[in-house]
């Protein structure tokens, strides 16, 4: 499991495009908290009744917010409580592989993007050289 | 509800497809077909003519030139590859408040 290195660091790239809504600054939260709650529980399906501390080590997440998000997903039904241990719910399991594939058809998206700027590039180019 | 503005490059590429549907053209013809004013077309044309997108001849008749047609060519691919990725954008959306109705405790 990697840091979410993603986010912060591209925000302002597309502060001013189409990607907008996705990658800005103001509404960074919103996706981060959706990236915090995809570590959760992947920490949580691969590793079956893992333990709080267990999860807050994975999740890179301090007591606190911790206690916040596993709230949260508790009352979703996205996570089961027994003993004191957290197993994944089909829900959970559910919409694990829903934000995987919104994750993966993102980064298409971004490179999709990206070969649009250039050619965008290309006829503002077309245009200034003499 | 009004009318996004055009962009600097669909203002061109306005001028420029005019220019290969007729022949003969006049600054006048250009500007109708452009729908541009007196003043804001002597600047685009000005741009372009510096750029060698278009030509102008001894008559004053207006040609488009090799470079002008890549740069439509290039223009088209790129508004339809962008009407993809805003379709895509769209798709994007809904899937995120699919994530986000998930989140909700309302949902079963």
């Amino acid at each position: 499991m990697s840091f979410n290195i993603y986010f912060p660091a591209k925000a302002h790239k597309y502060e001013f495009s189409l990607l907008r809504e996705f990658y800005n600054p103001k509404r960074r939260n919103y996706r981060r908290e959706l990236e915090i709650i995809k570590d959760i529980l992947e920490t949580v399906s691969l590793h079956e009744g893992s333990t709080k501390t267990f999860i807050m080590y994975r999740a890179y997440l301090s007591y606190k917010s911790l206690i916040k998000y596993m709230n949260k997903l508790l009352k979703a039904k996205l996570l089961r409580e027994d003993n004191s241990r957290y197993y994944l719910t089909d829900k959970g399991k559910f919409f694990l592989k829903l934000y995987k594939e919104y994750r993966k058809t993102l980064e298409e998206l971004e490179k999709e993007y990206e070969c649009l700027e250039k050619t965008k590039r290309s006829l503002k180019k077309l245009l200034s050289e003499k | 509800m009004r009318k996004h503005k055009r962009c600097y490059l669909r203002i061109v590429a306005d001028i420029l497809s005019i220019l290969t549907s007729r022949k003969n053209v006049r600054k006048t013809h250009i500007m109708y077909g452009a729908n541009l004013s007196y003043t804001l077309l002597n600047r685009y044309l000005n741009d372009i003519l510096i750029a060698n997108l278009i030509s102008q001849n001894h008559e004053g008749y207006y040609k488009i030139t090799n470079k002008g047609m890549t740069f439509l060519d290039i223009y088209e691919s790129y508004v339809k590859k962008k009407e993809q990725v805003e379709e895509k954008i769209a798709e994007m959306k809904s899937k995120r408040g699919e994530l986000q109705h998930l989140l909700s405790s309302q949902s079963p």
